[in-house]
């Protein structure tokens, strides 16, 4: 396009040259023939014909002109009109580029989130396939050995399944011990990820005993030196051959388990899954760790991705699937786990996206009522401001000016507008994605990935054009239709828009506090959500509470029981530290069905509640402050011990002190009842709960230590871990933090929703009240007149008051009555944002009607005051 | 300036008479910019002299407008000029331009020499 034009101009002035080039030679040609000598004619020619320069120029004006001779006269005196209205054309850009950027930023992580493909080969045609537990947990992450191996056997569409488990591994090389993670692969894995190692080689499925490394790894416990590969390490004391490091650019990019900590830290090694233990049968928690112990390091769970064939659709795939599944969860799965496990096949770019996508919509859907409302408010300021300029219209109408024109030059303005507005909100938007980036990484998958890019711009630009011709049609209407020998006859030179044009701009600003509505409700609801999740038992101090996670791994701690040692002591020397007021452990939770019984002797009766059982230590409720309801605290030697939750209380006839508990590798007696409160996830139901000593627990899994401390428990965290490392210096301990700050750090993606969607909403609300505000001062101004005459009659003050802020309250009222209507339809959507709040939440709605209300009054009564502080007289002469 | 003025008795051309001029010139055929100075120099007995600097932008502009066409050509010394000439919309103009200055020549004169 640009080339084409380019090419033609160069054409053109290559024409005009020798156009002049030929007037000067017949010029010299004619003055030698009468007589002149060749010099003196050239001469004269040259001086003659003037400046060509200068006549070049002028003539490329021509070209120019010609083309976008309209045009360009329309931008060149909109920008004069604008810069000679500075306040209006800054507050127009300023609003506009709220509503573009803030539509930019939004749209720039959905598109990183949602829109953009996962960074594997076919990555589109990859499937997630797990065992869902519809019933208890919910999660749709681990599925058994035994199922993956039939399925990988078993399924036609697909041409690559993969297996893979990750955990925190203690890792030695050249002498020096680390906690590093590693994925425990097998199948497919590395053609499914499209992985090449950057030197070296990928190990086969079958060989044992060898481990790849990523990159960072590499240059982290290696020193980045390439002979490394062939030398050994060895991951929780078995030895590894490493056969090669992968590239820099590699991403391991599938959900992590969760059970293995921050699930954001980067896979740092891989290493098969040991070919014996996947054949294993389908055996109980406690065998299995003990075969790997026997086998080599191998996952406690593992997760399955596989790639469907070209030609297989997703629901082929699917439907072969289900049939496979049933197949084997009738040949292997023990009847408990068939109660309440599904298949769960999903494309993998939604299991990464999950929950994100629906909040991700809503507030894409909320970004796009602020732009309208933005737009509302500038096109009622063009309106008002055209409405001053009906006489200057009718003006250039009279002398000629074609009504094409006339509105060419309305959009022409505007689009400039929307244009300044556009490149403003880009700014704005790069400076909101490095707050959003760093506020919402932790929350929103793929988040760090966010950037400016092409399609981003493309977005901003189209938004940029649609906003600029919505705001101009208005306007740009408006003369079409008018009347112009009756406006130029007039001598007002505002009112003779009549009132239509204002029954316009009342009808968009409320459309403006419907809108405003509608997020306020939104973001109320998502507000009482969050104080609903806050809200916890009186006597929880979070704040005196340390949190903190040891892994317990290496060689010496292969065994429950040297980790067992380690505990005891942890808690003894935690018992003897001066400042600590408790300490307890958590080893891990086991989910399973608890028979309560009368007593120890009697006879099992039929499936008792499921309940979570949870292995502590005894003092680990009173270190995170649970609140003891019923009964006493288990003595700190008492293994049989056992406590529950109300939750748990509740589930039982009769009462719970004294009953027995039974049932897998249960026995105990119930003791004491805690208080229902949130340790760990601000936002989880809260579950039957079973508190288990945990000497007696089958194994564990990751270990949490809890410290509740007399005074500050931040100050007191370099004590305790210190206290803590000096039992045994390999072991680290990791994300130590206050109670507090884990809780809070458990809503992260609702805090992040909860501060787009509060900022989106404050950002209505005040463009709707200056909408209202410009409205009701605007027909103040118009009607100053009116209001002149009334007083002079013996209007009141206090009645002129009334009357603006009834003209104002009539068309907010209405605007609030559609807000509330359609928030009630609206809200629905973001049910799952929620929690514990019904989305039709009555007192959220009225709060949200009220504050809207008041603000709205204020807005009106401001004018309100000026219309009656203003004197009769001036008020008359008023034009 | 040095040179003596030529034109003694030189007339400041109308503003927006120039294109009139030039579209009745090209009545009589297709034209280059040399000839069409040099046509309306003659036929207005030397006193009116097209300035160059407004001839050339002038001749770029009837044709953006449509009113005048350019083509490449020999010319009588055997060299490529651009020739220009009226077009059909060209035509309506100069017969509209023609109307419109016989009406202010007229209204001018009667309002110069009141009867």
């Amino acid at each position: 396009m640009k080339f084409w034009t380019f090419l033609r101009r160069k054409r053109r002035e290559d024409e005009l040259d020798e156009e002049i080039r030929h007037h000067l030679a017949i010029e010299i040609e004619e003055r030698i023939r009468s007589g002149a000598s060749p010099e003196e004619a050239t001469r004269d020619s040259y001086r003659d014909f003037g400046n060509q320069l200068l006549i070049k120029d002028v003539t490329r004006d021509v070209w120019r002109c010609a083309a976008l001779e309209s045009l360009g006269q329309d931008v060149r005196y909109c920008l004069r009109l604008l810069r000679r209205n500075p306040g209006f054309t800054g507050i127009v850009i300023l609003t506009l580029a709220l509503g573009i950027g803030m539509n930019t930023a939004v749209f720039s992580v959905v598109d990183a989130v949602l829109f953009r493909p996962v960074a594997y080969p076919g990555a589109e045609r990859l499937v997630w396939l797990a065992d869902y537990d519809f019933k208890y947990s919910h999660v749709d992450n681990e599925v058994s050995r035994v199922a993956f191996l039939a399925w990988k056997n078993q399924a036609r569409s697909f041409d690559g399944m993969a297996a893979y488990g990750n955990q925190d591994l203690a890792l030695m090389a050249r002498g020096e011990a680390g906690q590093e993670r590693i994925a425990s692969i097998t199948g497919d894995f590395w053609s499914i990820t499209g992985a090449l190692p950057s030197f070296g080689r990928l190990f086969r499925p079958e060989e044992l005993n060898t481990i790849v490394l990523s990159y960072g790894l590499f240059e982290r416990r290696s020193g980045a030196d390439a002979r490394v590969i062939g030398n050994t390490l060895t991951v929780n004391g078995w030895p590894f051959t490493i056969v090669g490091v992968l590239p820099k650019s590699f991403p391991f990019l599938f959900p992590q388990q969760w059970s293995a900590g921050d699930e954001r830290r980067e896979v740092d090694a891989f290493i098969p899954v040991p070919d014996a233990f996947m054949r294993l049968p389908e055996i109980s928690w406690r065998q299995e760790v003990a075969a790997a112990e026997r086998l080599g390091p191998a996952p406690h769970a593992i997760c399955v991705v596989a790639r469907r064939k070209p030609s297989v659709s997703f629901e082929q795939a699917r439907t072969e699937m289900q049939i496979i599944w049933d197949r084997v969860a009738q040949a292997s799965y023990p009847g408990w786990k068939r109660e309440f496990v599904r298949l769960s096949a999903t494309p993998l770019k939604e299991k990464l996206v999950g929950d994100t996508r629906r909040s991700l919509i809503v507030l894409l859907g909320a970004v796009v009522f602020v732009l309208l409302i933005a737009t509302s408010n500038v096109v009622n300021l063009l309106l008002a401001r055209a409405s001053t300029r009906h006489k200057e219209i009718a003006i250039r109408a009279a002398v000629g000016a074609a009504r094409k024109r006339l509105i060419s030059q309305f959009l022409v303005e505007s689009t400039l507008l929307a244009f300044l507005g556009g490149t403003a909100g880009l700014i704005l938007a790069h400076w909101g994605l490095g707050v959003l980036v760093r506020l919402g990484s932790a929350a929103i998958p793929r988040l760090a990935e966010t950037k400016i890019d092409p399609p981003v711009l493309l977005f901003t630009l189209a938004v940029s054009l649609t906003t600029g011709i919505l705001c101009g049609l208005g306007p740009a209407i408006a003369p079409w239709n008018a009347d112009f020998n009756a406006t130029l006859k007039s001598d007002r030179r505002i009112f003779s828009a009549g009132t239509s044009g204002l029954r316009v701009r009342e009808g968009l600003v409320a459309v403006e506090l419907a809108l405003a509505i509608v997020l306020l409700t939104g973001a109320g609801l998502l507000l009482k959500s969050f104080w609903q999740m806050n809200a916890s038992p009186s006597g929880v101090a979070p704040a005196k509470s340390l949190v903190m996670r040891i892994s317990l791994s290496g060689p010496r701690y292969n065994a429950w029981l040297p980790k067992q040692v380690y505990l005891h002591e942890l808690l003894r020397r935690l018992g003897t530290e001066r400042g600590v007021e408790a300490g307890g452990v958590d080893c891990g939770t086991f989910n399973t069905s608890v028979q309560v019984t009368s007593s120890a002797m009697a006879p099992p009766g039929e499936q008792g509640p499921f309940a979570a059982v949870r292995f502590v230590s005894p003092g680990y409720l009173r270190a995170i402050g649970a609140p003891l309801v019923k009964g006493r605290w288990p003595a700190d030697n008492d293994l049989f011990a056992v406590l529950v939750n109300e939750t748990f209380a509740r589930k039982l006839s009769g009462d719970p002190i004294g009953s027995h508990i039974g049932g897998s590798f249960l026995s105990g007696t119930i003791v004491g009842v805690v208080a229902d409160f949130k340790y760990w996830q601000l936002d989880a139901e809260t579950s039957p709960e079973v508190y288990y000593p945990y000497e007696r627990a089958p194994m564990s899994l990751s270990t949490r230590v809890v410290v509740r401390t007399a005074g500050d428990a931040a100050g007191a965290a370099p004590a305790i871990r210190k206290l803590i490392s000096e039992i045994d210096p390999t072991q680290p301990v990791y994300e130590l933090q206050t109670l507090e700050q884990a809780l809070a750090d458990s809503i992260t993606p609702r805090r992040f929703n909860l501060f787009l969607l509060g900022t989106f909403a404050a950002t209505a609300l005040l463009l709707a009240l200056i909408g209202i505000y410009g409205v009701i001062a605007y027909s103040v101004t118009r009607r100053m007149h009116e209001i002149g005459i009334r007083m002079a009659l013996g209007a009141r003050r206090g009645e002129i008051v009334w009357m603006v802020i009834r003209q104002g309250m009539a068309f907010a009222l209405l605007g609030i009555a559609m807000g509330l209507l359609a928030a009630l339809g609206l809200t629905r959507l973001m049910a799952s944002m929620l929690y514990e709040v019904k989305t039709d939440d009555a007192s959220t709605f009225a709060a949200v009607a009220l504050l809207l209300g008041a603000a709205s009054l204020f807005a009106c009564f401001v004018p309100a005051l000026r219309a009656a502080a203003a004197d009769p007289l001036v008020a008359l002469r008023h034009e | 300036m040095a040179r003596p003025e030529p034109y003694k008795n030189r007339i400041e051309l109308l503003q927006g008479t120039l294109d009139m001029l030039i579209l009745r010139t090209l009545q009589w055929g297709p034209q280059h910019g040399h000839g069409i100075g040099q046509i309306i120099r003659a036929s207005s007995e030397e006193l009116l002299k097209i300035e160059h600097g407004s001839l050339y932008p002038a001749l770029h502009r009837l044709e953006a407008q449509g009113w005048i066409a350019a083509e490449w050509k020999a010319s009588e010394f055997n060299r490529r000029a651009k020739y220009y000439r009226l077009t059909l919309a060209g035509k309506k103009q100069l017969t509209a331009e023609r109307s419109k200055w016989d009406l202010l020549v007229k209204t001018i004169a009667r309002v110069m020499r009141p009867a």
